[in-house]
């Protein structure tokens, strides 16, 4: 008896233990999204009380895994790429490591797609990955590494793990907040990110700030209530009922969650002249087509997946699988206009993909220009306005695809830092030469700053501006500058900083007689403000001076203003520092050249700018040979010192398929003539790509479409000639078949008569 | 089978050449009006179909599509043949003899079905299957091209020679 209640009870607490799975079950038939109103459970399935101050946030592995199963989803698409264990798939988007002050746009992947890096290589851990990326990841794979102990570096057990935030794809609820999700991202929030992003409750705190030895269940930090703050959640009571339980509005995942991450559209263009997908216009959702189940292994939709994958299903969903089914016989998917393709050879077809003609936007003499959700960090609202041009992605751009299709792809030229040894290159991750930029690399960030300080100045007779060759900057958000494109300078503005007030420049210190024997009051009051607005942290830095004529006005620690005279004549003030004695500019020439020249462009540096980089780096570390590795090429010091550009593979653009957004058949390709592609000037063979970066410089790879698709220019401008006389042309075979009818005709009713003679003959 | 029935088309149309030299003696033809440019057309006819077999045959017969520089090759050509062709077919309506006259205007008949097949294909009018037929159409024609086309050289070099 008793040995039969221990099993009795065992066999209970297993049944109880084990992940129930239901939904997971043959599909019942039944349409409708059931109700989720579910308790939440924490990391370790715990019922979650949300009116306990200690409360911890919603693990969806052990809420929503309750009846799903938390181990097939994580074999999808969206979560599995750092196993290595499924097959890579046709190229996608890579993830791209920006670095704004390094110029580094990096591609890489976990799936071995060509031209991509693969982070491991590059030292880059599955917590760098999720650090870096996480604001646009769903969740899951390099979010939930297999040790958390494996990376001394990675505060795992701070964080928590990053699970997969099935919200982020099937919430329906309007309190669903993708920027939310990155804000916790960046907070090193990673368990509370999804409870954040979900609306149901706040999260405060950071996981960044507090000390590596924390754990969630230590709770808070008695010591700091103002910056160690640990992460906590306060849950939104309103949304939950007497039994702890609240509704997650979940549907099939809504085309808005999608554009989370997978948006693109032109750089700079205007939201309203932005047209949809015509597939999203004529109301289909992004899952109508691509599909899954339980596996979220989600069609992907491309020609070869089905083959790919061994499942005919599959094939279903790409354009031919909805659309080239003959209406005769029913048609294709769910009313997918058969398209007639009149008076197209079918050579075509097998040369070109769908997109080709149909798919991305009219190909151009360039490319367009366009920014993607992931690699531009788009669609994340806030206070920070961050730079998104980079990295630069353009399309359409024409390349043969892994079926040998010639199809339209994006494109993105790598840029980036690297060691070589042996003629290989590898890259060197940002942080490693964020020391050695300084000083270098970030010109308009050492002029943003000195504009931010003497912003702090609060000064209300104007803007703080820096002028120079007759531009004028602005600080901006990033602490960078931009150059002021509607105000120009009036000829013969001194360089320098100044006041912007009613579209008039304005000393930035009242004029003064440097020569006058003593400085009238108020003049040495405006002096020691301005300069103590541009006083160091550090005093080794030097003492903040003003230039004016043969004098050298510092401010003294003490506060007073020293008088000192100098060698050189200052027509104009020049604010600097003076170090043992020696007045230098708050911003050198250097810095200023390369901001005068980089000004008005998407680049961020120079030619010069590069080789003083380089150089410093070979001096700190003689042993190993650097390089730079944007625009297309290779720049490298050569033995003369001077910057030298070569061929390198490691220089070749990286191409993924664009798939979307579908254009209307009226709008396709050659739908108004054939001369479209086929005539000397054809943007789709004879477009030119200007390799894009954040270098500025002549030495710029630039590919004509034909080179990458693999095809004969000669031959396609002649046979695009020959399509000047088509038209004469096929006029004159419509005369030799008029005449050749004629004849046959008239050579008809000859023999016709010579037989009714012949049969009269008889009679 | 198109390959069979290329070879087929070569031994009708040599056959024919020998069967029907008989007929289409000099002596047997009507002379033409304006002998020299009977010959300019025979002659950039004659050219022109052996640019179109090589081509347009040598792309079928391996099985590939007919692109690239032969494919402008075959087009030039067929602009030439479809002119010559046409040319001939006036200024020879009457002069072909008899035996001449059945390899004549099956070159002819032929002819007109290749180069009908090709125009139509040029115009926005048929569908991807409808393309994919007049293919077929524009092979098929070019086979009875040239039993025509074999038929009316080999019975000329045959007459010439006799």
């Amino acid at each position: 008896m008793r040995v039969s209640i221990v099993f009795l009870t065992i066999g209970a607490a297993g049944l109880l233990a084990a992940p129930r799975g239901f939904a997971d079950e043959p599909w019942d038939g039944g349409r409708t999204v059931p109700v989720h109103r579910l308790p939440l459970n924490d990391s370790e399935g715990l019922d979650i009380v949300p009116s306990m101050p200690s409360a911890k946030p919603f693990s969806t592995s052990k809420s929503c895994g309750t009846c799903h199963s938390y181990e097939k989803i994580s074999a999808g698409w969206h979560f599995n790429a750092s196993s290595g264990k499924t097959p890579a798939g046709r190229a996608g988007e890579p993830w791209v490591l920006i670095d704004g002050l390094t110029g580094t746009q990096l591609p890489l992947s976990y799936r071995g797609w060509a031209g991509t890096w693969n982070p491991s290589a590059l030292g880059l851990t599955a917590w760098d990955f999720t650090k870096m990326f996480g604001r646009h990841m769903p969740g899951g794979d390099t979010g939930e590494p297999a040790d958390i102990f494996d990376d001394t570096h990675a505060r795992w057990s701070v964080s928590g793990k990053l699970e997969i935030n099935c919200l982020a794809c099937h919430s329906g609820s309007h309190a669903q907040d993708h920027s939310e999700w990155t804000r916790q991202i960046a907070r090193e929030n990673f368990a509370w990110a999804a409870t954040a992003a979900s609306g149901l409750g706040e999260v405060g705190g950071m996981a960044l700030r507090v000390k590596p030895t924390w754990t969630i269940n230590d709770g808070p930090n008695p010591d700091d209530k103002e910056f160690a703050v640990p992460p906590y959640v306060k849950y939104a009571m309103p949304q939950f009922d007497s039994k702890n339980r609240t509704v997650f509005q979940i549907q099939k995942p809504a085309d808005k969650n999608c554009l989370n991450c997978h948006s693109v559209s032109p750089s700079h263009a205007k939201k309203e002249d932005v047209d949809q997908d015509v597939h999203s216009r004529a109301g289909f959702q992004c899952v109508d087509c691509h599909r899954n189940d339980i596996n979220h292994k989600i069609v992907r939709g491309y020609e070869t997946e089905a083959v790919e994958r061994k499942d005919a299903s599959v094939g279903d969903f790409s354009c031919r699988g909805c659309h080239v089914e003959e209406p005769a016989k029913g048609g294709g998917r769910l009313g997918a206009p058969y398209p007639r393709h009149g008076g197209i050879p079918p050579v075509h077809f097998e040369k070109l993909s769908c997109t080709t003609c149909h798919s991305g936007p009219m190909p151009g003499a360039t490319p367009t220009d366009v920014r993607v959700s992931r690699a531009n960090r788009l669609g994340i609202h806030g206070r920070a306005l961050w730079f998104t041009d980079a990295p630069f992605i353009q399309e359409p751009v024409f390349v043969k695809g892994s079926d040998g299709k010639i199809a339209p792809h994006r494109v993105m030229w790598p840029a980036f830092w690297a060691r070589r040894a042996n003629g290989k290159l590898t890259p060197i991750q940002p942080d490693e030469l964020a020391k050695t930029a300084k000083g270098i690399l970030d010109a308009g960030h050492q002029i943003g700053a000195v504009l931010k300080a003497f912003g702090q100045l609060g000064d209300e007779s104007g803007e703080t501006v820096f002028v120079a060759s007759g531009k004028l900057f602005h600080a901006n958000a990033d602490g960078d500058v931009d150059l002021d494109t509607t105000f120009a300078p009036p000829t013969g503005s001194p360089s320098g900083f100044a006041l912007l007030k009613d579209g008039k420049l304005l000393p930035l210190a009242p004029s003064f007689d440097p020569a006058a024997a003593q400085l009238e009051s108020a003049v040495e009051t405006r002096l020691l403000e301005v300069l103590q607005a541009i006083a160091p942290d550090d005093a080794a830095m030097g003492a903040p001076s003003l230039a004016r004529g043969k004098k050298i006005y510092t401010r003294n620690e003490d506060g007073s203003l020293g008088v000192a005279d100098s060698s050189d004549d200052h027509a104009a003030p020049v604010w600097g520092r003076t170090v043992n004695g020696k007045f230098k500019p708050i911003v050198s020439e250097f810095a200023v050249r390369a901001v005068v020249e980089t000004a008005g462009t998407v680049q961020s540096f120079t030619e010069e700018q590069l080789a003083l980089m380089l150089q410093t780096l070979a001096a700190a570390d003689k042993s190993a040979e650097f390089a730079y590795v944007g625009r297309g090429y290779v720049f490298a010091l050569g033995k003369d010192g001077k910057l030298a550009a070569s061929s390198n593979p490691a220089a070749e653009p990286v191409f993924w398929p664009v798939a979307h957004n579908v254009r209307s058949a009226q709008a396709s390709l050659g739908a108004r003539a054939c001369t479209e592609c086929h005539s000397t000037e054809a943007a789709m063979l004879f477009g030119r790509i200007v390799a894009g970066g954040p270098l500025k410089t002549k030495t710029v790879a630039v590919k004509k479409m034909v080179e990458l698709e693999k095809l004969d220019g000669s031959y396609h401008k002649l046979f695009g000639l020959t399509f000047t006389m088509r038209p004469l042309f096929k006029m004159t075979l419509w005369g030799c078949c008029g005449l050749m009818a004629a004849m046959l005709g008239v050579g008809a009713l000859v023999g016709l008569q010579r037989f009714a003679r012949y049969l009269g003959k008889k009679e | 089978m198109f390959k069979i029935l290329t070879v087929v088309s070569v031994i009708v149309g040599a056959l024919a050449a020998k069967c029907g030299s008989a007929s289409c003696s000099t002596a047997a033809r009507t002379p033409v009006r304006f002998p020299a440019l009977d010959k300019l057309l025979a002659l950039v006819m004659v050219l022109s179909f052996a640019l179109l077999a090589l081509t347009g045959f040598y792309a079928a017969l391996l099985g590939h599509h007919l692109t690239g520089y032969l494919l402008i090759c075959h087009t030039g050509s067929g602009g030439a043949f479809a002119g010559s062709l046409a040319l001939l077919a006036v200024f020879r309506a009457e002069a072909e003899s008899c035996g001449c006259k059945c390899l004549f205007w099956t070159l002819v008949l032929g002819g007109l079905g290749v180069v009908l097949s090709a125009v139509v294909m040029m115009q926005p009018w048929f569908g991807t299957h409808g393309q994919e037929v007049l293919v077929e159409l524009h092979r098929y024609c070019a086979l009875v091209t040239l039993v025509g086309g074999i038929g009316c050289c080999g019975q000329a070099l045959l007459a010439k020679s006799a």
